[in-house]
């Protein structure tokens, strides 16, 4: 990519810039904590619908996932099939208990329900995980993007994060439910668009039908996986299960997604907000992944890189690799055109056996080679990191999309990373306020005090953001050691609220002390699965933990016969 | 607030039914997605 044109940029900008002016513009003058908070109650359920999606939609949704789908096909859509069925249990189970109670927060329910250590340490945990989960969310597409646009990464940092912070500190939650809508807009507008770009690529050589057929032979449509094996990442046990649960934990007590819909005007605005959600997740992640089999069927007419990091590629080149890394190219351009030559003939017979094998033989090679070019990259630079699925996407718009839409594209992608951080920093700020400051530290605070503190948190968090994804670049296993920390918590934290929606003769000791030792059972596993002596997907976590954290706290106030402890 | 409760769906006499044809719908996707496997996938 050389430089991006005036035109994309003006576009690119100008629909940020419209957004953040417009979610100022639409909520100044909020003058209370319930205002700022909570939006005043006043959103409408697809207001809500379009906020919690856009929450859970990161800039690496729309980065990796088409990636995901280049490289190993459509199965990832399976993790979203315990969604709908969570969506349900929220808006029966969740949503009255937290309207009858009137929270701010989610952990403030389990202060009523058990006691005020339950709910700090949960808020706690909430408070790590998405503390440090929002540099994650801005430093990931920041590399990204700064690759593409070539521009300093901790200048993109500095512009994702501060165009965050001022519409975010501005107008709190009404503010991020605004944009919300304007940035599920624009990722909508530009997908279609590039989809149809792609689309009309591949009907070009052959019709959509053919195209979806060649994906197959190369194992690209293997959307069900039917066999149950706790170690594959996804298949459709993993998927409804380990999702379920993942989805319940992360819908009905992760404070950045219950902010979303306890905005709403009425409780059926907020249950038909997570409807809207149950209803279209699974048709939008498919749609996602589809992106990215036309880009898998594009890339087998039109010749791809080897690898599609291209800082890499040049690095490599400039290395005493460079002749070793152009053989793999040159033999790479052989494979492909043989490739090609038999897809085509494929398309006339699609009976033909002899022909199919000869493909998929052809792909496997191709896939060789793509590895031994990412083994030439970590010979030139032992530290390079040689996952390029992430680069897939935003290759294809920055080199074949026609002027202007290259813009738009790339707004998404900002705009993805916007709103899935905005809401980070509304929620991390609302939980310090109301679940840290207010209850433990300052009681007799007037409204215009807690909104005050309500802006400091959520500034300051968003400066804690910036830092962390400004140190992220430093730390080479610091992403992934966030990571694991947030899939590890989930499991507990609905343990839980599962306790105390379901099990009211628990009490307030018997969860706290099950949820300690549940969090160390899970920590074990992990290491235990680490190193290899088990083998257990990380979405088996999510069922398992909630069914640890009840069986001991049931266990413990039976044998203990704990008394009722007051709350406050 | 109780009275909120008591709201009803659009489309739908109760909330049941919305919830029926949010899973029945999940069930006809997988339902095609199961049929794109054993069509398409190798």
């Amino acid at each position: 990519m050389n430089g991006l044109s005036w035109i994309d940029w003006t576009v690119m900008l100008g629909t940020l810039f419209t957004i953040v002016a417009y979610g100022v513009w639409k909520t100044r003058g909020t003058k209370n904590i319930e205002g700022y908070l909570l939006g005043g109650k006043e959103s409408n359920w697809w207001t809500i619908g379009l906020s919690v999606m856009a929450t859970q939609a990161s800039a690496i949704t729309f980065l990796s996932t088409p990636g995901q789908a280049y490289m190993e096909g459509m199965g990832f859509v399976q993790f979203y099939f315990g969604l709908p069925l969570a969506m349900i249990v929220i808006s029966t189970v969740f949503i009255p208990l937290y309207y009858k109670l009137k929270v701010y927060t989610a952990y403030e329910f389990l202060e009523s329900r058990f006691d005020n250590k339950t709910r700090l340490l949960t808020a706690s945990l909430f408070l790590l995980q998405r503390g440090l989960a929002a540099g994650i969310t801005i430093y990931a597409p920041a590399i990204i993007l700064s690759q593409i646009l070539s521009i300093e990464l901790n200048y993109t940092i500095f512009f994702i994060g501060g165009l965050v912070i001022i519409y975010t500190v501005s107008g709190g939650t009404k503010a991020v439910s605004q944009t919300h809508k304007q940035q599920m807009g624009v990722i909508f507008l530009g997908m279609f668009i590039a989809a149809g770009f792609l689309i009309s690529y591949l009907t070009d050589t052959m019709s959509f039908s053919e195209g979806i057929q060649v994906a197959g032979v190369m194992d690209k449509m293997e959307v069900i996986d039917w066999n149950f094996d706790p170690g594959s990442r996804y298949n459709i046990w993993s998927g409804i299960l380990g999702g379920f649960f993942l989805q319940l934990s992360y819908f009905g007590t992760d404070q950045s997604q219950v902010q979303r819909y306890l905005s709403g005007s009425s409780i059926r605005e907020s249950r038909l907000g997570l409807m809207f959600n149950g209803l279209l997740k699974i048709p939008m992640q498919f749609f996602i992944l589809f992106v990215g089999i036309l880009l898998f069927l594009f890339y087998q007419f039109v010749m791809p890189p080897l690898h599609f990091n291209a800082e890499n590629v040049e690095m490599v080149k400039q290395s005493e690799y460079a002749i070793q890394y152009e053989a793999l190219e040159e033999k790479q351009q052989i494979v492909f055109d043989a490739k090609k030559d038999l897809i085509l003939e494929f398309n006339e017979n699609p009976e033909d056996q002899e022909l199919k094998s000869a493909i998929q033989a052809y792909h496997v090679e191709e896939q060789a080679l793509m590895k031994d070019s990412k083994a030439l990259i970590l010979k030139a630079d032992p530290n390079a990191s040689t996952e390029d699925d992430d680069y897939i996407f935003i290759t294809f718009v920055t080199n074949f999309l026609p002027i202007g839409l290259i813009g738009l594209l790339l707004a998404v992608i900002f705009s993805a990373a916007m709103s899935s951080t905005s809401a980070e920093l509304n929620a991390l700020a609302s939980t310090t306020t109301i679940d840290i400051y207010k209850r433990n530290i300052k009681q007799d605070g007037d409204e215009k005090h807690y909104l005050l503190r309500s802006k400091l948190f959520t500034f300051m968090f968003g400066i804690l953001a910036i830092i962390f994804a400004v140190m992220a670049d430093l730390f080479d296993n610091l992403i992934e050691a966030v990571n694991i920390l947030g899939s590890l918590f989930y499991g507990t934290i609905l343990g839980v609220f599962l306790v105390a929606f379901f099990f009211k003769k628990v009490k307030g000791n018997a969860v706290f002390i099950a949820a300690l030792i549940s969090q160390a059972i899970i920590i074990v596993l992990y290491t235990l699965n680490k190193y290899e002596y088990i083998n257990l997907a990380y979405l088996w976590y999510n069922l398992i933990a909630p069914g640890l954290v009840i069986g001991f706290a049931v266990l413990i106030q039976v044998i203990g016969k704990e008394k009722p402890i007051k709350s406050k | 607030m109780e009275d909120k409760l008591e709201e009803k769906p659009p489309f739908f006499k109760e909330w049941k039914g919305l919830y029926t044809f949010i899973l029945v719908f999940e069930i006809v996707l997988i339902l095609i997605f199961v049929w794109m496997t054993n069509t398409y996938a190798a």
